[in-house]
Formats: structure tokens, sequence, C-alpha cells
């Protein structure tokens, strides 16, 4: 007997279920420099190694960004936010947490909330052992908050490890002593990022 | 449509407060209960089983013993009478905002239903332990009339209109004095004994033969003199305390008082049409110590569910030293908002849920370990002030938004600060230019630097002065890295780009 083709019996499943295999188009949201847009209701991951600089230029874009004036909510577990570095045009609400552990619980808290738009939770810097033990239905829970509350949670990590990030992707910038005679915004376009998980646009399957 | 509310021999019932069973057996109420002389004085309140035994109200306490020997001497209880009465006005809130106070133990409200309320099964209805046990135990008295005055004689009447006593009429709408007797003796005579006689008389003739006092009392009974309420309004003290008998050791039962408290505050505030905006709670402790807390409203609002809710997050948070022994609640009030949400103004979607998430992470993180952060006007290193959650959604004047401004532009790539500094040798020529990381997680040669750029802060007082050299450096196959020196030979790392 010969064997079916994988693709074969994809195809067939597909006519079969058609629902089942309906790719569920995210509303685009969040606009970066450097990166696709950011989808609305979901945890999108950006992986930041140590060597990789020019993360905090994310973190700028969002603060500084003009017409904006729901706050943002910042995690930093790290506590290396640096407000001297910015000049925000919108409001930030600063949480400096101790450990990996209660930042996890201080996302949950503002995300089920639902009232600040986008979350920013920078683990850039946090030991990626101490990371790991963050069990992965932590994140499914979180991501499921997300969507019922319609609160973006942008996850900063040194590797990537959220396995339900409906996007992922990883900076790969790097920036030179010669990039400080630049002004901040002439360095934006230098943001560089390749995607390792991409999420479904609405534009992507109008195209397809 | 009015409502009367009438509870008979409240003074009694105060008095009998903590021993209901009693209230089967003959009382009386007398100010000689505990004196030595009871021949002098007499007797001011009964109830039915005293009644029944001859008793009257006036009659003097030694002559009332020698008729019915089992007769209970009371003494009044005016702590108890007080807190009846404000029961009393409690439940007659729960029915209309307009209410008024008529007597002691009488109050009239208006009434929007076209019958009269079934107060059976009402305390059945309340989501709350029901406060007002002792008024319902078959003593409570309604009646509903088209005027306020004729429901007030309906509720104060065992009989029907047309048969209550003109005795009562007279002593509910005259006042004490030689008017009311002269009227009273005359219509006497006249064999009048009971509202349908009196109303039997042609007004005018009335008005004429007796004056206008009974003609007024003619139009009251036949329900042609309709006065406007004279409106109680609760006064404007929202502070509340309660000593308690045993101390509290759990937070439900303390989540239940409160429960209480907020529930007057809400009445209060509503019948003034006020919000509060801070609720200013006090837990004093048996060893003696207190606890003060402003717990500020975001959206002003009295809806109980909400307020409790943000004291319940509180009071979480909190470790008490000892059990509570009292409690104080009291608010600041303002306003309501009126105004319409601005089309196109973004706001919260729903602030007091806001505030609640912020008192739930300030009792996850600590409240020192969230705000707003604004940066100093210092070339200090890492200066800021953590200005507190709340301040997140005022509005900024023109003129302040400059003043945040720090008064050197930050760099073009925002730094990611080490918090402490990570302290690192470095190998360095003797003009302290650095050359290689000795340690540290990036050691090794530094591929390019740029620097020094000296910072120097607080020159002008001795104590305070600092001064740093800084290094942007490419640290070894690492990211660039902020490197600071402090003479002679302190080297740190501030921070990555």
């Amino acid at each position: 007997m010969n064997p079916v083709p994988i693709q074969e019996l994809r195809r067939q499943l597909r006519e079969r279920f058609p629902s089942a295999h309906e790719e569920h188009p995210v509303a685009e949201g969040y606009t970066l420099a450097g990166l696709p847009p950011l989808p609305k209701g979901t945890i999108s991951e950006l992986v930041t190694p140590p060597t990789v600089s020019g993360s905090s230029l994310l973190i700028s874009q969002l603060l500084e960004a003009e017409n904006e004036e729901l706050p943002l909510a910042l995690i930093d577990p790290n506590d290396s936010f640096d407000p001297a570095s910015y000049q925000p045009r919108r409001p930030l609400l600063w949480l400096r947490s101790a450990d990996a552990t209660k930042s996890l619980q201080a996302a949950d808290l503002l995300v089920r909330d639902g009232n600040i738009p986008l979350v920013l939770l920078d683990y850039s810097l946090t030991a990626l052992r101490e990371l790991k033990s963050i069990p992965s239905s932590s994140w499914y829970r979180l991501r499921t908050l997300a969507e019922s509350s319609g609160t973006s949670l942008l996850a900063l990590t040194p590797a990537p490890l959220i396995a339900a990030a409906a996007a992922r992707y990883q900076l790969e910038n790097n920036f030179s002593l010669q990039d400080f005679q630049q002004l901040r915004p002439q360095l934006l376009p230098k943001l560089q990022s390749h995607a390792l998980k991409e999420v479904a646009t609405l534009a992507s399957l109008t195209n397809s | 449509m009015y409502l009367a509310l009438h509870l008979p021999d409240l003074p009694l019932r105060a008095a009998t407060w903590d021993d209901a069973s009693a209230w089967q057996s003959p009382l009386a109420l007398s100010h000689a209960a505990n004196s030595q002389t009871p021949q002098k004085s007499v007797l001011t309140c009964l109830n039915p089983s005293a009644r029944e035994q001859g008793l009257a109200v006036g009659m003097n306490t030694a002559r009332a013993l020698a008729r019915c020997p089992q007769l209970q001497l009371l003494s009044p209880h005016p702590d108890n009478e007080c807190q009846l009465q404000q029961d009393l006005l409690h439940l007659a809130r729960t029915l209309s905002p307009d209410i008024e106070l008529t007597s002691r133990d009488t109050i009239l409200l208006t009434w929007q239903g076209k019958q009269e309320p079934d107060l059976g099964g009402f305390e059945q209805t309340f989501p709350f332990p029901f406060p007002f046990p002792f008024l319902f135990s078959d003593s409570l008295k309604t009646a509903f009339s088209i005027t306020p005055d004729l429901a007030h004689l309906q509720v104060l009447t065992p009989r029907t209109l047309s048969q209550t006593s003109l005795s009562l009429l007279l002593a509910t709408f005259l006042p004490p004095g030689p008017e009311r007797n002269d009227l009273s003796a005359t219509l006497s005579s006249w064999g009048l004994r009971n509202v349908r006689d009196f109303l039997a008389l042609k007004r005018p003739d009335l008005q004429e033969r007796l004056g206008s006092a009974a003609a007024d009392l003619h139009d009251i009974a036949t329900g042609r003199s309709h006065r406007l309420l004279t409106l109680y309004r609760p006064p404007k003290d929202y502070r509340q305390h309660l000593d308690l008998d045993y101390p509290l050791e759990t937070l439900a039962s303390l989540l239940l008082l409160l429960r209480n408290f907020i529930r007057t505050l809400s009445a209060r505030l509503q019948a003034h049409q006020r919000v509060p905006d801070n609720l200013l709670l006090t837990l004093h402790f048996e060893d003696h110590s207190n606890h003060h807390s402003i717990l500020r409203i975001p959206e002003p609002t009295t809806n109980q569910e909400q307020i409790l809710h943000i004291i319940e997050t509180h009071l979480d948070g909190l470790t008490a030293p000892a059990p509570i022994i009292a409690l104080t609640l009291d608010a600041t009030v303002t306003l309501p908002s009126r105004s319409q949400s601005d089309l196109f103004q973004k706001a919260l979607r729903d602030p007091n849920k806001f505030a609640h998430t912020l008192n739930q992470l300030s009792a996850c993180l600590g409240r020192e370990s969230l705000g707003v952060p604004q940066a100093q006007d210092s070339f200090r290193a890492d200066q800021f002030l953590l200005l507190p959650p709340e301040t997140l959604f005022e509005k900024k004047k023109p003129s302040s938004l400059a003043s945040v401004q720090t008064n050197h532009s930050p760099s073009s790539l925002p730094l990611r600060r080490l918090r402490p500094p990570l302290s690192v040798q470095v190998l360095a020529t003797p003009d302290q230019v650095p050359q290689a990381l000795l340690n540290g997680p990036y050691p090794g040669p530094l591929g390019s630097i740029a620097g020094p750029f000296r910072l120097q802060s607080d020159w002008w007082e001795r104590d305070h002065y600092w001064s740093s050299s800084e290094w942007d450096v490419q640290s070894h196959r690492g990211p660039l890295a902020r490197l600071s020196h402090q003479p002679p030979h302190h080297w740190q790392i501030d921070g990555y780009y």
C-alpha cells in the first residue's frame, strides 16, 4: 500500500473540517520601527540577547510616541529602567518588582484589569535559569486573560521561551559608538529584527 | 400617596431591647423605677398587657401597682430609643427619599406605589443582615392615604377613620393648651364622639361658631388639607465609630461591620446628593496602637459594593499587630460628576477597577515599588522621583511639562541601568583611560571607547559634592556599556545600552 503524503492528509482534513483550520486574523495593533505591527489583545515576545544593544529604543518609541494619552505599564524585574534616558510624552506606570515570579503576578493583575492597553514585561536582563522555572501554563493563562481583556503584553526575553506568544521576533541590530553621534529618531530605522514566529494579520490573509 | 410608619410604645420597646420575652407581661415606663419615692411618679408608657389591666398613661405609680401587682416598672433607655429611631429612619429611607420625622415614633413618607407596601417579607429582600429585627416582630404599623395627615391619623388609630375617636384627632393635630381643651369640651358637650360625627357638621358653620382651628381639623379629616412634608435631612456628619465588646481577630468579621458602616454612609451621602472621594479608616488595636489610612476613590461613587471592594483590598495587605477593639470610618465628600465623557478623549474604562488593581499591585510588590518616574534636574547619576501611582492621571499644566525635563538631553540610546552598579577591575592608562575589563560579565579588551564625559554635581556644597568620569565603551563580545570612574581607583559599569 502506497503511503499517503502528509500534505494530502492535511488537504483532506482542511476540506472536511474547514472551520477547524480557519485562521483567526488578529487585529493589527502597535507599530514600532524595526518590528512588524504587534497584535492587540495577545502576548508578543521580543527576544533581545544580552549582547545586543538597542532594546531600550523600543521602550523609548512607546514612551515618546505622540498623541498617546493612555498610560503604559512597564514591569521591570531587574530595576533597569533609567528615567533620565527618556523624555516621556505619555504616562508611565513603572513597577519595580523583586523577581520574575512577582513580575508575572503583576502582569497577571494588569492584563486582567484591562484598563492599560499595553503592558511591557522586561525580562531582557533576567537570568534564563530563573525564567525557565516559570511554568508554560502561566503564560497560556496570561494569553487567555489578554484575549478577554484586550490588553497587549510585550515581553522582552533573553532567549525564546514563551510558547504561548502569538508572535515572536528577535532583535539583531548591533549599534556602535559612532551611532551615538546621531539623534534618537535617526537610529530608529536601524533597528532590525527577524520573525521567529509570525502572527496572521488581516493584510496577509487578504493577500493570500 | 403617603405612607405612615409608626412604632407604638417606642420608649418601652427601647427599655426591653435585650429582653423581648418580657413584653408578654404588664410593663410600664416610669421615671421612678429606680428611685425610692415611687408614690410621686406617674406612668409614661404602657404595653398592651398593662392597658388590659386597666392601667393608663399618667396614672400614679403607687396606684398602678395596687391595681396590678405584677406590673413591672422600667426606666427609660434614651440610647436605645435613639437607636430604634435611627433604625426606623433607615427603613423609611429604603422606601423613599422624601421622609418626614413627624414624631419620635412616627414617620411619614411619599409613596409612588398604588398600594400599601407589604413589609411582612421585607427583611428577606435585604442583601445584608437585616438590621431591624425588632421592627418586624408584628410591632410596626403602617397606613396609606392620599394626604400626609390622613395617613398619620390612620396609623395611630386601631379602628377605621370614621370610627376614630375625636380626642385622637384633636390630640394629634392641635397643640396642647386652652384652645384644644375648650374645643374638646365643646364638641364633647354636643355629643360628638368620633370623626364621623364631626364630619357630619358643615365646615362653614364650624368656622363661624368654633373658629379656624375647628375648620382646619375638618379639612384634615375630609382630606381637603394637603400640606407638604417637612423633609428630614440626616446630619452632615459622616463619621462612624464603634467600640467593640469583643476584639475582632478575623477579616471576615471586620468586613461585616464595615459593610454596615458603608451602608449608613452611603445612605447619608445620597440624602445630601454627595459622593465620597476619600475614606478615612482608623482601626484601634488592643495594644493601644492605631492604623490610619486614607483610601482614595478614583471615581467617587456611593455604590456600596465598590466602596467595600476598595476597603477589602486595602485590608488584604494589612497585618494587624493585635486584635481590633474599635473602628472608625469617616469620609470626605464631593459633588457627583455630571460631565459627559468627551467623545474624543481617551479615558480609562473603569477607574475604580484600576484603583483596585493598583492596590493589589501595592500589596504584591510593595507600595514603594510602583509609581510614576520623574527624572530630576541633576547631573548626579540615577536621580529620579517616584511619584505615587495616583498621579498617573493628573493632567499636567503646560508650564510643568518643561519643569520635568532635565537640563541635559538624553543620549541617543537609552541606558539599561544596573542597580547597584557593577564594580569592575579595569586596566587603564596612567591618564585613567580604560583599556580592558579584567572581570565582570564581558571581560577582555575594549573594542572602542568614547569619553571621558566629566560630570559634577552639588559642587557648591562640600558634603554633597559629587564627580564622576563616564566612558561609553564597546565591551568585548558584549553590548555597549557605560563605564564610570570615581577617583582614584573605583571603576563601575553603570549599565548597558
